[in-house]
């Protein structure tokens, strides 16, 4: 099990949630399951250690699917992801969903690594389908991470 | 290790002739079992490889077949600590592979194995297909399949990946 520090996890609030994204989707480019998800859209949670913010998770809830949006860590803490998506697991079953899903681009190898890790397992492929999206939203970046192009997601899901 | 340039030491890549120790190693790699292409699983005896050596031993071996009509370099092993092997080995299959008239190119790889998917997005591969369940559904009829791969992922589907040539 994790070793990192105990994270308290709490609520974003919205108006800073939306303060916090606006930094890192400046032209509300995430696309999430095909479709454009703005900071304002969004529930989200954040680690905290003695007042500081070390990193967020957010979502959007759908019906009883539990839609996750981005897992970011601000700091180099170990196990800040594990705690935001454990403590994400658990709002989603208080709420009585029955899912959790995640959306990554072709290029983040870490983060498939990382969800299926946690037991989160593939469920889909969408070629292609930021090309297409690049379309409508040139900004969107045709390179990531370690200068891989960014042209497909790959769905991974995990029953609550 | 002996003092490198960058690109690494020229290796000698010939075609792997000798059938039992190509099929030992394929043996170790797919677990007694094989790798799933187009709906069949394709076992040890039935691909060609080519090896990598270096002062005649050998340190890398990638394999191959041609299914469907499809160039599949079906494994690609380093099996020694020598750096360079896997992109020597990888840059010899494309050139085959183009020598033989195929338009493109693909691998199999099982979705544990985010090394894998790294290391072929970063030379140009792209995702064409994800299988979801097919290691699963192998394992039933080759129980020797591992039920978990890199890092304790649990191993399940595979991607294949292409590249134009």
């Amino acid at each position: 099990m994790s070793e990192g520090p105990a994270f308290e996890i709490l609520p974003m609030r919205q108006d800073r949630l939306v303060e916090l994204l606006q930094l890192r989707w400046p032209e509300r480019s995430m696309l999430i399951a095909g479709r454009f998800v703005g900071p304002e859209d969004v529930e989200g949670i954040g680690a905290f250690t003695s007042d500081r913010l070390h990193g967020i998770a957010t979502w959007l809830a759908n019906g009883r699917v539990l839609h996750i949006v981005a897992v970011n860590s601000f700091t180099e803490l170990r196990g800040i992801g594990i705690a935001l998506v454990d403590a994400m697991m658990a709002e989603g079953r208080s709420r009585g969903m029955t899912l959790m899903r995640a959306s990554i681009s072709n290029d983040n190898v870490m983060a498939l690594r990382f969800y299926q890790k946690r037991g989160f397992r593939l469920t889909a492929l969408h070629r292609g389908i930021y090309d297409a999206m690049r379309q409508l939203r040139p900004s969107i970046p045709a390179t990531g991470v370690d200068n891989i192009p960014i042209r497909d997601e790959l769905e991974l899901e995990h029953e609550l | 290790m002996s003092a490198l340039s960058e690109e690494g030491p020229s290796f000698d890549i010939r075609p792997m002739t000798d059938r039992p120790a190509l099929e030992a190693v394929l043996r170790q790699r797919w677990s007694d079992g094989g790798v799933f292409v187009r709906g069949r699983m394709i076992r040890p005896q039935e691909v060609e490889a080519f090896g990598a050596y270096l002062d005649d031993r050998l340190q890398g071996v990638a394999s191959w077949r041609v299914e469907d009509g499809v160039f599949y370099m079906l494994t690609l092993n380093n099996l020694t600590d020598q750096r360079g092997v896997a992109t020597a080995l990888l840059d010899h299959m494309l050139a085959v592979a183009r020598a033989q008239g195929f338009a493109s190119m693909r691998v199999v790889i099982s979705n544990d194995n985010w090394p894998a998917l790294r290391f072929y997005q970063k030379r140009g591969f792209a995702l064409a297909e994800l299988h979801v369940g097919v290691v699963d559904v192998m394992r039933r009829e080759m129980p020797s399949i591992p039920e978990r791969g890199v890092e304790g992922i649990p191993m399940r589907d595979e991607f294949e990946l292409e590249i134009a040539l």
